[in-house]
């Protein structure tokens, strides 16, 4: 568990607090919706062209 | 005026709960529907199909120039949805919740929650929105990016703030990608934004390879690119990109216009069975205008000449109008024509709205199914309508906003009623006859669909062709697994023949009837066309009688092989 914890810590966890204070701003959440779909059609994208 | 502090009164609650009520059914479709659009099964996710099993470039498995020409930026976000066999229409519907809140806060902020959630009632009463919202079509999708740019711009007014510039910034890139007509709004929105931080040269540089960054990663060059590679034009087939823009300039604008505007006269819904006398005289008095203005068949795509116009209102997503709010919407914006208000946001809005239409009137030859390319339009047009009655002082006051969101009220509900493919039972058959309500819109599909695996038991070695043209519906086919059709075109499927690819009683399934001498006919399909009262629809399914295939030769003498003994 505390190696875990630990290897948790190699993650940009600011980064990620940042994100999810982001996320749960209902004033953002037509950047959401965006993000997601841009991101959902990158990757698909990607997938259909490899 | 501004009512931020207002709270919600009676008319404002009634509006919220008709309001979430009816997006809480929105989602609940697009969730569970199967692939209904015709389009898609043709080719916005027919298309994702083929290119999970060559690629984009090169992919023999494309049957339709529509496979390769469309920006599929859009299109490519319903690969998981594809792959889950649920949920289709989210990304559109999650387009529509966006479009909701952004129109909810800017229209709260400027005239309070009343007026706000009227607006999203009012947006959820027009029909054409809200079968885009529960479609796999990317129209809604340039809506939203449209959306997202102006909700973006206004918050980094007023919050100063320039990280809201790369949301538009990205807004546009998604825009680009959607749609090629979203590529043109894009390109009009960049200079837009350019030129409003113009003062700020770096902040102009940053913006400007922003857009070029955002524009290669999501605007689908890569279609671009093979659609050059394929047909000398970037955009697609000259010939028909001929046809589907207006080639008669100043006058085929103005016709198309007065087609659009009067398209959105609502005069009742419209039912193929039975051609109203409205609807016939409405059709009637646009052909006579055009007439004594001289502009019958101008700016028309060439198949849909005017003495065919057919101005429908229909609950077919394809062909679907706006409804009564729209016919509102129509009226404010000729009102904004005539008078000049420039400083109240209902004349902005009004005249940005059929500015918006004159464009797409200037740009693109007009066909029966140019509804879905105004709903942006039709969008700001309905937001004017609602801005104008909360700014009216007058003594109609009460009953103008209860009149309004009754019929909105009215509109919303009923346009899921008025579908045969979104009403209230349909949920009910996504769930228990998902495979009907499917090819609902295109019957002949399931009967392929249905002969095709009654053939596959007798012959379960023989593989099924399926000899395909521009428009075929593909991907009910391409999705049964069991039934593993190869999808060809006409010169491909030669080739086959040539090569002996296609072998002794292998099944092959097409649209016209071929007489062949190595096809024999083993079933007819035929199905109605729901488009017409009359009209139905048959396909042909052969098995091939050629030659049985030569042995394959034998393999080339493998120097590394012989080496290695």
């Amino acid at each position: 568990m505390e190696r875990g914890l630990a290897n948790l810590r190699f993650l940009p966890m600011e980064t990620l607090s940042r994100l999810l204070r982001f996320v749960q701003d209902v004033r953002n959440l037509p950047y959401v919706v965006l993000g997601a779909l841009l991101l959902i059609s990158l990757l698909s994208r990607l997938v259909l062209l490899t | 005026m501004r009512n931020t502090d207002q709270h919600l009164t009676a008319l404002g609650r009634a509006a919220r709960a008709f309001s979430l009520l009816l997006l809480v059914y929105w989602g609940l479709v697009a969730l569970v529907s199967p692939v209904i659009n015709i389009d898609s099964q043709i080719y916005n996710l027919a298309r994702l199909d083929l290119a999970l099993r060559g690629g984009l470039f090169n992919n023999d498995h494309f049957t339709s120039i529509f496979h390769v020409m469309y920006p599929w930026g859009f299109d490519a976000v319903h690969l998981p949805f594809l792959a889950i066999g649920w949920g289709y229409a989210l990304p559109s519907f999650a387009c529509l919740a966006g479009l909701c809140h952004v129109v909810l806060t800017m229209m709260r902020s400027r005239y309070g929650p009343d007026a706000a959630w009227a607006s999203v009632l009012g947006l959820l009463a027009l029909p054409c929105l809200v079968y885009q919202a529960s479609s796999t079509k990317n129209d809604l999708a340039v809506l939203f990016a449209g959306a997202v740019w102006v909700y973006a711009r206004w918050r980094r007014e007023r919050e100063q703030s320039n990280r809201h510039l790369l949301w538009m910034v990205l807004a546009l890139g998604f825009m680009a990608g959607a749609k090629t007509t979203g590529l043109l709004y894009a390109v009009l929105l960049s200079l837009w934004t350019l030129w409003e931080i113009r003062q700020d040269r770096k902040l102009v540089l940053r913006a400007a390879g922003g857009l070029a960054v955002a524009g290669v990663l999501f605007g689908s060059v890569e279609t671009y690119i093979e659609s050059a590679r394929l047909f000398g034009h970037p955009m697609g087939p000259p010939a028909l990109l001929e046809r589907a823009s207006n080639r008669d300039g100043a006058p085929g604008a103005v016709a198309n216009l007065l087609r659009h505007l009067a398209g959105g006269i609502y005069v009742g819904p419209t039912s193929f069975a039975d051609r109203q006398p409205a609807i016939t005289a409405l059709n009637q008095a646009t052909v006579s205008l055009l007439d004594r203005l001289g502009l019958v068949d101008r700016g028309i795509d060439p198949r849909f000449p005017d003495r065919l116009l057919f101005l429908a209102q229909s609950g077919l997503e394809e062909l679907s109008g706006f409804g009564p709010l729209g016919t509102l919407a129509i009226v404010v914006m000729l009102g904004a024509a005539l008078i000049w208000r420039p400083q109240a946001p209902w004349w902005r809005l009004a005249t940005f709205g059929l500015l918006g239409m004159a464009l797409v009137s200037l740009t693109l030859a007009y066909n029966s199914w140019m509804n879905r390319y105004l709903i942006a339009w039709y969008t700001l047009g309905t937001l004017a309508v609602v801005c104008l009655i909360w700014q009216w002082r007058g003594p109609w006051l009460a009953p103008g906003r209860w009149g309004l969101l009754l019929l909105a009220a009215g509109s919303a509900v009923a346009a899921p009623l008025l579908s045969f493919n979104r009403h209230p039972a349909c949920l009910a058959a996504a769930l228990l006859e998902r495979e009907r309500l499917e090819t609902s819109a295109y019957p002949i599909a399931g009967e392929d669909r249905a002969a095709l695996r009654r053939l596959r038991k007798l012959h379960p070695t023989s593989r099924i062709f399926v000899l395909a043209h521009n428009e075929s519906v593909l991907l009910p086919l391409l999705q049964d697994q069991a039934l593993a059709v190869v999808a060809v075109n006409e010169p491909s499927f030669r080739r086959l023949l040539t090569r002996g690819t296609v072998a002794h009683g292998d099944l092959v399934l097409q649209e016209s009837l071929n007489r062949s001498p190595l096809l024999t006919l083993v079933e007819e399909t035929t199905a109605p066309n729901v488009y017409s009262l009359h009209g139905t629809h048959t396909h042909y399914i052969y098995r091939y009688l050629g030659p049985p295939a030569a042995p394959p030769p034998a393999p080339p003498c493998d120097d590394k092989a012989i080496l290695a003994r």
